[in-house]
Parts: C-alpha cells; sequence; structure tokens
C-alpha cells in the first residue's frame, strides 16, 4: 500500500504549505484535495484487486486495478454510506454494518466529489480550511481500514467497489 | 407536531414552492420537522391568501425550481442547525453555512452545504481540524437520515 500511504503523505504536505506566507497557492490547495482522494482511491483498489488476483503472473494484480471504476466505487460506496444495501449484497455483511466502513464509505463519497472542481473547473477558488478537512478525512479513512481491513465486512465492502454493477445483473 | 416554530415562514412571506402527490394549486413549505420527518405545506395564491396547512413526509417534497431548491434546502439546515443548539451539540467555532443544490459529478441529485468555522490564518492542527470534521459528520448524518432523494455533501469553510 506503499502509493496510497505516499500520496496521503504529499496530500497533507500540500494542504500546510505556504503557511504564514500570506494566502495559500490555489495549486497546491487543489493538488491536496486531488491526492487526497487519490489516496484513498489507490488504498481501497489495491485492497480490492489484491482480494480478487493472485500475486502471479507478475503485473497481473496492477492490470485488474486499473479496471477499478470511480463511478462504480462511487455508487457502491453510496450505499454502504446510506446503509441501503441490496439484497445481494446485504446478505454477506453484518448488519448493522460496522461504524468503521459506514465510515470509510462516507469519506470515499465526499472525497471523490470534492476532487471534481479543483481537477476540472478553473475558476473555482479554495481556502485552506475545507481542503485540511478533505485530507483530514482520507487519514481518518486509513485509521479506520486498518481497524477492519481483515474483516469479513471489509472483504465485501472492497468486492462492491469493485463489481457493485455486475452484481446488479 | 414541529419541534421549533423558529423556522416557520409566517402568513406575509412566501415558503419554497413544492408539488407533492395528490394535492393540487400552487403549494408552499412552511415548516420542516426532521424528528418526523414531514413538512408542512399549504395552498397559495398570487393575491395573498392561504389556504389550510397540511403535511407530507419530507422525501415527497418536490420543489418546483433551483430556487425552491436551495430555499427548501436552507429550511433544512436552519432546522438541522436550531435542533443542534438545542442539543448542545452546536460548536463554538462553528458561523454560518451554505447551502446550493444542483447535479454531482455523476449527475445525480444533491445539496452542498458548506459549514463556515472560525479558522486560524495559517494551517490549523490536526485535532482542531478533526473537531471541525466531527460536526461536519454530525451534520452529513442528520441530513442523511433523512433519506431524500439529493444526497447531501458537507464540506468545511473558512469564516
Amino acid at each position: 500500500m506503499a502509493l496510497a500511504e505516499d500520496l496521503l503523505e504529499q496530500a497533507k504536505f500540500l494542504s500546510q504549505r505556504e503557511a504564514g506566507r500570506g494566502r495559500p497557492r490555489q495549486a497546491s490547495l487543489r493538488r491536496a484535495i486531488s491526492t487526497a482522494y487519490y489516496a484513498l482511491f489507490h488504498l481501497l483498489g489495491a485492497e480490492a484487486a489484491a482480494q480478487a488476483s493472485p500475486v502471479r503472473p507478475r503485473g497481473l494484480r496492477d492490470r485488474i486495478q486499473r479496471a477499478l471504476a470511480h463511478e462504480t466505487m462511487k455508487q457502491a460506496a453510496s450505499a454502504f454510506r446510506a446503509t441501503n444495501l441490496p439484497d445481494h449484497v446485504a446478505s454477506f455483511v453484518s448488519q448493522p454494518l460496522p461504524p468503521q466502513i459506514v465510515d470509510i464509505a462516507k469519506n470515499f463519497v465526499l472525497l471523490q466529489e470534492a476532487r471534481h472542481k479543483p481537477d476540472y473547473d478553473p475558476a473555482e477558488q479554495f481556502d485552506r480550511t475545507s481542503v485540511q478537512g478533505l485530507v483530514n478525512n482520507a487519514e481518518r479513512a486509513f485509521l479506520l481500514w486498518e481497524q477492519i481491513r481483515n474483516t469479513d465486512d471489509a472483504r465485501v465492502f472492497v468486492a462492491s467497489l469493485m463489481f457493485w454493477k455486475l452484481w446488479s445483473k | 407536531m414541529a419541534r421549533t416554530a423558529a423556522n416557520r415562514v409566517t402568513s406575509s412571506q412566501s415558503g419554497p414552492r413544492t408539488a407533492t402527490q395528490g394535492h393540487y394549486g400552487p403549494l408552499e413549505v412552511v415548516q420542516v420537522d426532521l424528528n418526523t420527518r414531514v413538512a408542512i405545506f399549504r395552498a397559495s395564491s398570487p393575491d395573498g391568501s392561504i389556504g389550510p396547512e397540511s403535511s407530507v413526509p419530507l422525501r415527497m417534497i418536490s420543489p418546483m425550481s433551483p430556487e425552491d431548491n436551495n430555499r427548501f434546502w436552507r429550511m433544512l439546515a436552519d432546522e438541522l442547525i436550531d435542533e443542534l443548539r438545542e442539543e448542545g451539540k452546536l460548536p463554538k467555532f462553528f458561523k454560518t453555512l451554505s447551502i446550493a443544490t444542483g447535479e454531482d459529478s455523476t449527475g445525480e441529485p444533491a445539496a452542498y452545504v458548506k459549514l463556515f468555522v472560525d479558522s486560524p490564518k495559517g494551517a490549523a492542527r490536526d485535532s482542531t481540524i478533526s473537531r471541525w470534521n466531527e460536526f461536519a459528520h454530525l451534520v452529513q448524518d442528520r441530513l442523511l437520515r433523512l433519506q431524500l432523494t439529493r444526497q447531501p455533501y458537507v464540506f468545511l469553510g473558512a469564516a
């Protein structure tokens, strides 16, 4: 998970840059938001790929991770955040869902939505408070993931991130 | 029925215009109750006369225009803030909020709530940001609990 952790560290660094020297650069704030999202995206993506693929042949797991789609992941995470799961998923998880998974899902959905404006809207202005809040959400998701990553509920969650649309067939 | 009348639209004001199944004519929301998840609405007419009040589940409220959507979500947010204040859960660092409604990045109906907090000039400490986020999560959880079609996204902002 080194890439995900490195991205999180970069997001935090960028969110704190230019402190005490007037206003932070918009480029730093924009990249901090986007990087915080991608940190969590890669954390969960790597877990999903590791679960779905053997180590060998080399490179297969990376290829499978690339198959993850942002929109599918958001759909799955939205259902977990609202604790509104279809029967074919609900039957595999604890009731109620562990709060860590619901919280991670909420942060994923929020970060994915948040990263669109810094990535695509040049007119939008960002302030450090909102950016630090988003990076903090990503950090929290990482901590929570450590608590539940070896549980069946976590396995169903990452499988849902990968297969949500296919499962609904 | 409602917890407080503080955010109630008075007879001289107009609330967000809405449509709701089984009711006809120009309708406007006058009050929302987050505990019972109910909206109180009344019929209105251009000459200012108003009809009797009725109530429906919040999820059945369909604001007529983008502006009405914003006003409806403003009512929900103001009511929620009052509720949190009464529960002693409104932190001192919270100053105000803004509402915007529209479609999110995947085209789904969304409501963006920005909570403006009293923040330092430079970077804030981790413990401070965690406290801000705890409050933001609380607001988002309460809004999610309403199970409305429009999905809430709650962000922080510098006051």
